[in-house]
């Protein structure tokens, strides 16, 4: 388990910030056209001239007003005018190309951040199911998921920043410098406090990101159970809303306070960097005041210092602040980076065809949760051949689930390997995940119209709307939804126009569905598939299991012993391990665990 | 006066310049300061109003899709009232800038302020009219956006995991978060646009009013009627005018987006007006003792013609007329989307009849306090909730006033049969944390192991009333088989209803009542009705069919041939 003190960034090496650099670079290259950059970059240079050429505009006006003063004839006065005219012109101009290039470069920024967003998507997807179980890399991953695309974006903003911020410096430091130098020495002792201070900053505000989450996952917690539906019945009857608006009122205040005391600092850093920086400007005015005052510059040189020096304070600020937090979102990125090269599953063979029967072979398996003490799957050995149909029967918590995902490669055993058709079942993902169909216990209710939920089932080939209903028939679906309000269109949860939340029975009918589309799979997992169903339905299906399972291997983990007559062997799970492996009859003999539980639930129809 | 003197007079100045830089930082950062206090604290005020508000929404308002997407949108924008407050309070601060710098314009001009009051009352008109357009647009991209961070989340979220993998969902989860992204950048691009319009306009009267005084100035100095310190100042406050009118005009137009965030808001705190009596957060708290009443009636339910529909022109309770009388086992049985559940939810005064009426032991519900069902009814939901916090707290919030009697906890623990796999996996620890998602030291829990924990919440406290809503569904047959002899023991004069689609249990029940479409359709106990021949039988046989030819081998399990 990865603890928060390693996941925690405190600092990040020069060639890290680099790499985050890059990639931040290549994502942006990688999604704006020629045009979007050449508009960045005319929009840059253009931002780039204007300081300098307002201080010389400045020293012009006051210069040129210190002449008028005294009397003078017009034609001085007409060409300042239209020097002033012209300026502005000019000025407009650039402002007017600035706005107008806005949008474009915006959207390129949005388009990168987009691109980040989906390479998330398709990583989450993907990874290791065992990592979610690490309580501090999810809440890491679930955290950088929403974060890490506009970190990276402002980042690179940041670049742009600094790059048009030593620009626009160039121009006046070189009037600057030109006026009198030591000022520039003064302004960039000024500056080096505010690194640090900076510094000091930026990695406190990371911290405290991080800081702040398992706090802010209980705010979040707490509120969900407000505002969702399934909490709403047992929240009202129980009446919880006092302990659990208590629950969010504790978590809210820690996260408070975490915000409160960072609040405090990056005002503290702030302001002292901002008084080292006052403290330049100051000594640099009185150097430039000295100098008039000896009589080395004119009046307007003063107008166009002091309007220099601020544009140079103000760049400086900027770029010395702009360079930090380049590091500090470069540690989202680099985070992001360690995010991405986290192990996927390796989908090998998955462009090969299914195989024509399916075999599988538990041997010697053990695996354990993250963080358990014991053993889910405690040595398991089991062959299932080509075809056969298998119950697996067993008390809650026995291991029962946990063997499902197994066996279809969703965990790795530490111990021991599945075999697939005679192969170790993670050198050929790709192939056992396009060969097994399956309908899981715990599932999610993904909010899409009922044709696709369907669909969704096979994404390996075309599917008719056809085969959906037919498939939905041969589940039990098609009743209710041809009631829905749109039909098959109808979009399941509230992201539609119209929200619909169907019952536990009809999610399972879906499932079902769902399960059946998939025509091409030669094994199928059904975990508790009829638990929410009534007993009619229930009946029915089980009356049909074999022609909706046809010849496909079929492992049915159910607590409803009546059907383990349809089956051709039943495996008994007890504390992680097969206790019974037999058919009924053999196992009713047997007397054991499975006789024990069957006789209970047959007594109630005897 | 000597030229030493003269010098040191400047560096007075220079020094008082210095001491106003600091002041002018100190103001900004504690203008930020106080905007990210005003965050801290403000927002957690809104989440705060939001969370009382909803606690008081009629139970039945969560199946309308209207009152989700209000709180969606809510949900989503309780931040920016704060944003409106901060923006509210800067637009308020750079009126006062604006005036003074106003006020000294005038000194200078009279004219000053009154061309750059026209340029305002320009910069207003053009604001708002560009303003309208974006937010009617920013109200377009929101369900896109909705849709777009529900894909990208499910990504990650742990329910979704198992399917994805097997399904091969993440190309269709990326097409998808892509497909509304670009929906939303191209509006987002379509927005800047707009409010470029705003920006030319300013931009034009920026640059005309600044070369404009600028021009008039150099005029003015020409002809004598200025000296050159009195152009400086003009310059600067030219200079001032237009950024302080900038800043006038994005604070305007911040606060003018939130203001339709605000109606909305609105809209849900109107909507969560409750008139239903059922507990809500001040109503109640572990030690308040509710009234016992004496009983007016020997049936605790009593329902008269019970109506009820989610929607309109589709009913799930048509006329349901029964009373069950103290001390009696009901069975509750139909198939799905029969209305069982619904009508559980009547009885307990979650959803309140849209015609029809119900008593509790004689007493309209209308004339109870919030609290006594809960106080007299232990309750087993269908869909049991998983809460990530302790044991202890999953068992006890059955019953808040039991929640710290941890002796009647590990009692109903007991009952419910989650006893064994607590000593089993916590260790006895009634305080271990559950779920993983948030705590590392967190238990994962199976499915049955759940469903056993939210039983053990209608045995906390041993109440009167007992209603089970498919409390066996992910239970294995032993653990199924010890809940319903359980149920049986402790029912010593007590009231219980249960619904289960394993039928079989119903033989335990004193009374069997069969709905379907919405209507009682059979009433008696079981022996009656499997001689009917109806529903129930039929629902019966179709189940016990898996059993039937083979009871008699396990009543003899050794004669079995073969």
């Amino acid at each position: 388990m990865t603890s928060r003190a390693d996941m925690l960034r405190r600092e990040i090496s020069f060639s890290e910030t680099i790499e985050s650099v890059k990639l931040g670079l290549r994502y942006f290259l990688g999604v704006t056209s020629a045009r979007d950059r050449a508009y960045v970059a005319f929009a840059y240079l253009t931002g780039a001239v204007l300081p300098a050429t307002l201080a010389l505009l400045n020293r012009y006006v006051i210069d040129i007003a210190s002449r008028l003063s005294t009397p003078a004839d017009d034609t001085l006065l007409f060409k300042a005018i239209w020097i002033v005219l012209g300026y502005f012109l000019g000025l407009t101009f650039l402002d007017f190309f600035q706005l107008h290039s806005n949008p474009f470069f915006r959207r390129a920024f949005l388009a990168a951040t987009d691109k980040v967003g989906e390479d998330i998507v398709r990583k989450c997807c993907t990874i290791r199911l065992e990592r979610f179980q690490d309580t501090r890399f999810y809440e890491h991953v679930e955290f950088l998921s929403g974060r890490v695309g506009d970190e990276m974006m402002q980042m690179m903003w940041r670049i742009m920043n600094v790059v048009m911020g030593v620009l626009s410096s160039v121009g006046v430091l070189a009037l600057i410098a030109g006026t009198a130098p030591v000022i520039c020495l003064v302004m960039v002792a000024g500056v080096i406090p505010c690194l640090l201070l900076y510094r000091k900053q930026s990695n406190i505000q990371y911290e405290q990101a991080y800081w702040e989450l398992p706090s802010y996952r209980l705010v979040s917690n707490a509120i969900g159970m407000f505002i969702r539906k399934y909490y709403v019945n047992e929240m009202r009857f129980n009446g919880l809303g006092n302990i659990i608006y208590n629950k969010w009122k504790d978590a809210m205040k820690e996260v408070l306070r975490e915000r409160q005391t960072l609040n405090f600092s990056l005002s503290f850093y702030n302001m002292l960097a901002l008084l080292f920086m006052n403290l330049s400007v100051t000594i640099s005015l009185g150097i430039v005041a000295w100098n008039i005052f000896t009589g080395v510059a004119s009046v307007g040189v003063f107008a166009m210092m002091a309007s220099a020096i601020h544009s140079f304070n103000e760049s400086l600020r900027s770029i010395s602040r702009d360079l930090i937090y380049i590091g500090y979102g470069a540690k989202y990125v680099k985070d992001f980076n360690d995010l991405m090269n986290q192990e996927s599953e390796v989908m090998l063979g998955e462009h090969e065809p299914v195989p024509d029967s399916v075999e599988i072979e538990f041997k010697d398996v053990h695996f354990r949760y993250p963080g358990s003490d014991r053993d889910a799957i405690d040595g398991v050995s089991v062959k299932i051949t080509a075809g056969e149909k298998v119950a697996i029967i067993g008390e809650n918590g026995s291991g029962k689930s946990t063997f499902a995902a197994l066996l279809t490669g969703l965990f790795a055993p530490q111990k021991g390997v599945v075999m697939f058709n005679g192969q170790d079942i993670m050198s050929c993902l790709g192939t056992a995940r396009k060969s097994v169909s399956c309908v899981f216990q715990e599932y999610g209710k993904f909010e899409l119209p009922v044709k696709e939920f369907i669909r969704i089932g096979d994404l390996y080939r075309d599917v008719d709307d056809e085969e959906i209903q037919e498939v939905a028939c041969a589940a039990g679906a098609d009743g209710f939804i041809k009631k829905l309000p749109n039909g098959y269109a109808t979009d399941l949860g509230t992201l539609g126009e119209i929200g619909i939340d169907i019952s536990g029975g009809e999610w399972q009918r879906l499932l079902l569905a769902r399960a059946l589309i998939r025509k091409g799979a030669r094994v199928m997992v059904l975990d508790e598939p009829t638990a929410a169903l009534d007993p009619k339905a229930e009946a029915r299906l089980y009356s049909e299991f074999s022609e909706l399972t046809g010849d496909r291997t079929t492992i049915l983990i159910s607590h409803r012993l009546g059907i383990t007559r349809i089956v051709d062997r039943i495996l008994v799970f007890d504390k992680g391990r097969i206790v019974e492996d037999g058919n009924h009859d053999e196992l009713m003999r047997r007397n054991g665990l499975y006789a024990k539980m069957y006789k209970v639930q047959a007594q109630w129809y005897a | 006066m000597s030229i030493g003197t003269e010098f040191r007079d400047i560096l007075a100045l220079i020094v008082i310049l210095g001491s106003l830089y600091v002041l002018q930082s100190s103001y900004h950062v504690l203008t930020e300061f106080s905007h990210r206090n005003l965050l801290n604290h403000f927002a957690p005020k809104m989440q705060e109003k939001f969370i009382l508000a909803l606690d008081g929404v009629p139970v039945r308002k969560f199946d309308d899709p209207h009152f989700n997407d209000l709180t969606n949108k809510v949900q989503g924008t309780v931040n920016r009232i704060t944003y409106f407050i901060v923006h509210l309070i800067g637009f308020v601060s750079e009126v006062f800038g604006t005036a003074s710098v106003f006020f000294v314009a005038a000194r200078i001009r009279w004219y000053f302020p009154v061309i750059a009051l026209v340029m305002v009352a320009i910069r207003f008109v053009v604001d708002q009219a560009v303003g309208r357009q974006i937010i009617d647009s920013w109200h377009e991209i929101m369900p896109i956006e909705r849709k777009r961070s529900y894909f990208h989340g499910r990504s990650c979220a742990r329910d979704f995991a198992r399917d994805i993998r097997m399904l091969q969902l993440s190309d269709m989860l990326a097409t998808l978060r892509e497909k509304y992204s670009r929906e939303i950048r191209d509006r987002i691009y379509q927005i800047n646009m707009m409010s470029n319009k705003g920006y030319y306009v300013s931009l034009a009267l920026d640059s005309t009013f600044n070369a404009f005084a600028l021009i008039s100035s150099l005029i003015m100095i020409h002809k004598g009627q200025i000296t050159l310190g009195e152009l400086t100042m003009i310059w600067q406050i030219v200079q001032q005018l237009g950024s302080r009118l900038n800043g006038l005009s994005s604070s305007f137009f911040g606060m003018y987006s939130y203001i339709a965030d605000l109606a909305v808001q609105k809209e849900l705190l109107d909507l969560c007006v409750s008139d239903e009596r059922l507990p809500t957060i001040g109503a109640l708290d572990s030690e308040s003792m509710v009234r016992d009443l004496p009983r007016k009636s020997d049936y605790v339910f009593e329902l008269n013609d019970i109506h009820f529909s989610y929607r309109e022109g589709h009913e799930a309770l048509r006329g349901i007329t029964l009373s069950i009388p103290r001390g009696q086992v009901v069975a509750l049985c139909g198939e799905n989307g029969a209305g069982k559940s619904t009508l559980v939810k009547i009885m307990l005064g979650l959803y309140p009849p849209t015609s029809g009426e119900i008593r509790f032991e004689g007493y309209k519900y209308s004339e109870l306090e919030r609290d006594y069902l809960l106080k007299r009814i232990g309750v087993a939901f269908q869909e049991s909730v998983r809460y990530n916090y302790t044991i202890r707290e999953n068992i006890g919030f059955g019953n808040i006033a039991e929640l710290n009697n941890i002796d009647a906890i590990r009692k109903a623990a007991e009952k419910g049969g989650a006893a064994e796999f607590i000593r089993d996996l916590a260790g006895d620890n009634y305080e271990a944390r559950l779920s993983r998602y948030l705590y590392p030291d967190g238990l994962e829990l199976s499915g049955g192991q759940w469903q056993r924990l939210g039983v053990s919440r209608a045995h906390i406290g041993d109440r009167d009333v007992l209603i089970m809503d498919e409390p066996a569904a992910q239970l294995d047959p032993v653990a199924e088989y010890e809940q319903f002899k359980a149920v049986r023991e402790m029912l010593h004069g007590r009231t219980a209803i249960l619904v289960s689609h394993r039928i079989g249990f119903a033989r335990l029940a004193d009374r069997v009542i069969v709905l379907k479409d919405g209507r009682v359709v059979e009433d008696g106990t079981h022996e009656q009705l499997m001689r009917a021949r109806g529903e129930y039988a039929a629902l019966f046989t179709s189940q016990a069919k898996w059993y039937k030819d083979l009871t008699d081998a396990s009543n003899a399990p050794g004669e079995e041939a073969m």
